[in-house]
């Protein structure tokens, strides 16, 4: 008994000399992000997806040094695996080191190591339909798809468990206090569908407003993003206790952190030349003010390009805007937490969408 | 139906009134036209020496030859023409000529324009070659001043001649063609040609094809190669058509023929990597019946009359579980009353002078509660003019267009007037050798159809018409040495403004048509044929079109794109065709050559398709046996199994083969 006490006291003494040494010796850090990867990488990386052309197999996972603001030169999905994206990559979420994308035409959802390496993937959408966006929660994967489901993936496996039917062709997802919210903008739907985590049976739907497409989450500030009958975006604050909505601006992209809402709004008399106004709301004073940034490069509030996505590392704070005319490689412009810009960096695709950072 | 019916009767009982007439002298079958002061035997480009516009023409005896299988196989054949063809025997395939859009390019089928005004495009894959005497390509209006006042509106028109009954010992002849190929292609056609009297003919033929189309393909995946098959491509269309040919005592010549075609397909759409899941399918049907009518009033005065009456049905179908009840079906149905009238005055030698007047309604429902069922009614006029002495042609013309639109719902477009002039001039460099040079201004403009307009929420009523401007400046020289060797070349350098341009442009909110764009297209198209008869029985005929494009974007200088060459634009492209005639069997060797260019603005490596070389070869032989011939041909397409795209991810047929028989009796 002595013996085996004594065995252990070492052993723990060697867990925790180990975990000394860890700090300063890079051999003995968890390098299992970066196995089978055919590309140099640093610790701390960050992953922009591009959706490309309705139509075109152009969807691109880019890898941005945000150390740096240079992008590795190929795609480096391809670069790691040999094959493409595929068409129309919608969205990408980061967890526990690894990468999901779910790539809506091509119907895919991917397990990527935290290097780009393919670890899992699954395709037999016929029944649930295009998977369209995800959230993870306690190692499963919710996944919104356009046939009209939420369906539950095992993170590790991809295995599907089960699926909830909400509202037609279901969009943007969030998990809130043990429940997941999504809208669904389909015809004769226009609801948000609300499902409670742990039982994952049924879906309570809300009536909220015609064409809602975008959700998201913070610090308890639900906000969703709608289309009006002339196809302009606007923004409501969704109230959780009597579950309706209060329009707070018009807005085509937002990015929810901590009590603020960062928003873009791109307007055009021509659907040609478009005029970006930048605001952020803060949901505690209910107020909406300018978003003040500093020698901003004309083409972030006009011209022909518009406003795809607003994304935050949340290591320095700093945001990336990515801009889009559709047709060419678009780019993302980082702008520093106090509002200065710092550089522009290409997104490596057309149309950014997500962006992940790791560390 | 019943509408269609019955103008159906009235179009065709206007040709039945006049059968009993008593029989004249003129024959309707079989006439030709001499071309003064020029010999030549080769074929592809006779027209294009003495035209002041480029005119190129292919004629049945190369289309058998070369075993083409429909007008798009023919259409790229010509010098600046590009066809865009989505793949497989059902897939779309347009024509635009110089790159000014196949919105711009008019098709017309035996002299009346084919039109659809929601589409704005003719699919000209529906049209077989079986019965086509000649296909022909003009850039600028046709040649002809008796033309609709539409040819004379038109950038660039794509004619479709079909054949005129030829009568031998008897008055009828029957002919029976059964073709098969590869993926299940199985096509028998049926034609009747009856002469009922000396004045009035009649002819009849239908054709019936079915293919399965699931023909393979390669795809390339980043690194990896795969040999993948065309899902969902099959299809069985019917297609025939009833004409009769009356000629009058007074010498005056009414053709009205009624036309009909069906078609059920898959549309495999583009391939998208990972789902190999298509299931749209279309059916479309297509009636029309027209009379053309002409007449001359001594030898000064000459008259054009037609009808046209159109009807156009469709519907598409998609199964996805996104619909909410797991289907999409959009049914559309458009309507066209089409009348025009053609006047041509000679008031004194050499000169001519014309006046062309259209007038039609164009109408489109659909099955979409929202849409606002939009009529609209057009008129053109144009006055045209023509010197022809015995060096210098000269051509000019006015077209005036009046555009109003009516909707049920919904904002509607201002009406449209426009003027667009026209200008041509020939001149023959030397007396009695054909060396000719040609020049021509030509400005041109689309209405937006009624996708642009109104579709859902793309249409946008605040659409301009896009407009084009046309600069054509040539040389043409046909020569031969003896009786053994012809030759004609032509060389056209061109330059095309087209501004205002009609694109879908995606908006931060929905995509939406807009006038976007001005493109410059600068190029050179040249053409060459030569005839050389090796000996009795042997004749040989080489031809080749080449074209060298630069067309750019000048839309925006602060886009990447400004300055760049089009998507799906090569720099360089061009054709040729060898055809052998000898006593024992016709070889016809053909192919399509084509550079590289890029399915976007940007000319990266990941949107660049591979240069490609299509080469086909038919053999074909005729038999006479007793009183009836036969003619068996066999076809090889796609020699070297080039793996290509024309549109990226829609891949082309790999090697094929086709096998013919027809017996005409």
């Amino acid at each position: 008994m002595k013996t085996s006490k004594m065995l252990l006291s070492v052993l723990c003494g060697l867990v925790l000399s180990f975990g000394f040494f860890s700090c300063s010796d890079d051999d003995s850090e968890d390098w299992s992000w970066k196995e089978g990867s055919k590309v140099e990488l640093p610790r701390y990386r960050a992953f922009v997806l591009t959706e490309g052309t309705f139509k075109h197999n152009n969807s691109h996972l880019t890898f941005l040094d945000p150390a740096q603001d240079t992008i590795y030169t190929r795609d480096i999905y391809e670069a790691q695996n040999g094959i493409k994206l595929g068409d129309t990559a919608n969205d990408m979420i980061e967890h526990d080191g690894d990468i999901y994308i779910v790539v809506n035409v091509s119907k895919v959802l991917l397990r990527l190591n935290g290097s780009g390496v393919e670890l899992a993937r699954y395709t037999d959408f016929a029944t649930l339909g295009e998977p369209r966006n995800l959230v993870e929660e306690d190692g499963k994967l919710y996944v919104t798809c356009y046939g009209g489901y939420v369906a539950r993936f095992d993170a590790k496996t991809l295995k599907p468990e089960k699926s909830v039917k909400v509202g037609n062709t279901p969009e943007q997802i969030i998990e809130h206090n043990g429940k997941l919210y999504c809208v669904n903008s389909g015809v004769a739907s226009n609801t948000l569908s609300i499902i409670d985590i742990n039982k994952f049976d049924k879906a309570e739907s809300v009536e909220i407003m015609s064409n809602p497409f975008g959700i998201q989450e913070d610090n308890g500030h639900i906000y969703i993003m709608a289309y009006d009958a002339n196809y302009k975006r606007y923004i409501s604050l969704y109230n959780e206790r009597t579950k309706t909505c209060t329009k707070i601006a018009d807005a085509g992209n937002m990015y929810a952190d901590g009590d603020n809402l960062y928003m873009a709004n791109s307007t055009s008399p021509d659907y040609i030349n478009y005029q970006t106004n930048y605001s952020i709301y803060n949901a505690k004073t209910g107020q909406t003010k300018e978003w003040k940034m500093t020698n901003l490069p004309a083409v972030m509030t006009q011209g022909t390009n518009t406003v795809y996505m607003i994304e935050r590392n949340e290591y320095d704070g700093s945001f990336y805007i990515g801009l889009t005319n559709y047709f060419e490689d678009s780019k993302l412009y980082h702008i520093a937490a106090d509002g200065k810009y710092i550089s522009s960096v290409p997104a490596g695709g057309i149309s950014p969408n997500s962006m992940i950072f790791i560390r | 139906m019943r509408k269609i019916l019955t103008i159906a009767a009235l179009l065709c009982t206007s040709g039945v009134a006049v059968c009993g007439q008593t029989a004249g002298n003129d024959s309707v079958c079989g006439k030709t036209k001499a071309i003064d002061g020029v010999e030549v035997s080769a074929k592809r480009t006779s027209g294009n020496i003495l035209s002041d516009k480029p005119l190129q023409t292919i004629d049945k005896e190369t289309v058998d030859i070369m075993g083409f299988h429909t007008v798009a196989d023919i259409a790229k054949k010509f010098a600046g023409a590009s066809v865009k063809d989505y793949g497989g025997i059902g897939g779309m395939k347009t024509v635009s000529a110089r790159n000014i859009g196949a919105h711009h390019t008019a098709i017309s089928y035996d002299g009346v324009t084919i039109n659809n005004t929601q589409a704005g495009q003719v699919d000209i894959g529906h049209f077989m070659s079986d019965n086509i005497a000649r296909l022909s390509l003009a850039l600028g209006e046709g040649s002809d001043p008796m033309q609709t006042a539409r040819h004379y509106a038109s950038a660039a028109l794509l004619s479709i001649e079909t054949e005129l009954p030829r009568f031998d010992a008897k008055d009828w002849t029957f002919k029976s063609k059964l073709r098969g190929g590869s993926f299940g292609m199985v096509s028998p056609t049926m034609s009747l040609w009856k002469k009922l009297s000396e004045k009035t003919v009649v002819s009849a033929n239908a054709t019936f094809m079915r293919a399965d189309g699931a023909y393979p393909f390669e795809l390339k995946n980043g690194r990896l190669t795969t040999t993948e098959k065309r899902r969902n491509s099959d299809i069985y269309s019917w297609q025939g058509e009833v004409n009769m040919h009356n000629t009058f005592d007074n010498g005056a010549t009414l053709h009205s023929k009624a036309y009909y075609y069906y078609s059920e397909r898959g549309l495999p759409g583009v391939v998208i990597l990972y789902n190999n899941d298509a299931k749209e399918r279309l059916w479309d049907e297509n009636f029309f019946a027209q009379s053309v009518y002409k007449r001359s009033f001594g030898n000064r005065l000459k008259l054009n009359a037609i009808l046209k009456y159109t009807h156009s049905w469709n519907r598409y179908e998609d199964i996805n579980v996104k619909y909410p009840d797991g289907r999409l079906t959009d049914i559309n149905r458009q309507n066209e009353y089409y009348a025009s009238s053609t006047l041509m005055w000679l008031p004194v030698k050499n000169v001519s002078v014309a006046f062309a007047q259209d007038f039609f309604i164009n109408t489109l429902g659909n099955n979409i509660e929202t849409q606002p069922d939009p009529k609209r009614y057009t008129s053109l006029s144009a006055l045209s003019a023509r010197y022809s002495g015995k060096r210098l042609t000269v051509n000019g013309n006015i077209v005036g267009t009046y555009a109003a639109e009516h909707v049920d719902k919904g904002d509607k477009p201002a009406d449209r007037k426009r003027l667009s002039p026209s200008l041509s001039a020939s001149y023959r460099l030397i007396a009695d050798r054909s060396l000719f040079v040609r020049a021509m201004i030509k400005s041109t403009f689309r209405i937006p159809t009624f996708t642009d307009l109104y579709y859902m929420h793309i249409g946008n009523t605040g659409l301009k018409p896009e407009k084009a401007v046309e600069y054509n400046a040539g040389m043409t020289w046909a020569g031969k040495t003896g009786r053994t060797l012809s030759m004609q070349i032509t060389v056209d350098g061109y330059f095309n403004n087209v501004s205002d341009k009609i694109v879908a442009f995606p908006t931060t909110y929905v995509w939406k048509m807009a006038n976007f764009g001005k493109v410059h297209i600068t190029g050179i198209d040249a053409t060459m044929a030569l005839g050389w008869h090796i000996a009795k029985g042997f004749d040989a005929e080489l031809t080749a079109a080449y074209t060298l494009q630069k067309a750019v974007d000048k839309t925006d200088t602060q886009r990447s794109s400004y300055n760049r060459q089009l998507p799906y634009t090569p720099v360089n492209s061009g054709n040729g065709t060898l055809t052998l005639n000898t006593p024992w069997m016709s070889i016809g060797y053909s192919v399509n050559a084509c550079g590289e260019r890029y399915s976007m603005s940007q000319s990266t490596d990941e949107y660049r398709l591979e240069p490609y070389w299509d080469h086909s070869i038919t053999l074909s032989r005729k038999f006479k046996l007793r009183s009836c011939a036969l003619q068996v041909a066999g076809s090889i397409y796609n020699l070297t199994d080039e793996q290509y795209e024309i549109i990226q991810y829609y891949p082309m047929q790999g090697r094929n083969w086709q096998l013919s028989a027809t017996i005409t009796l």
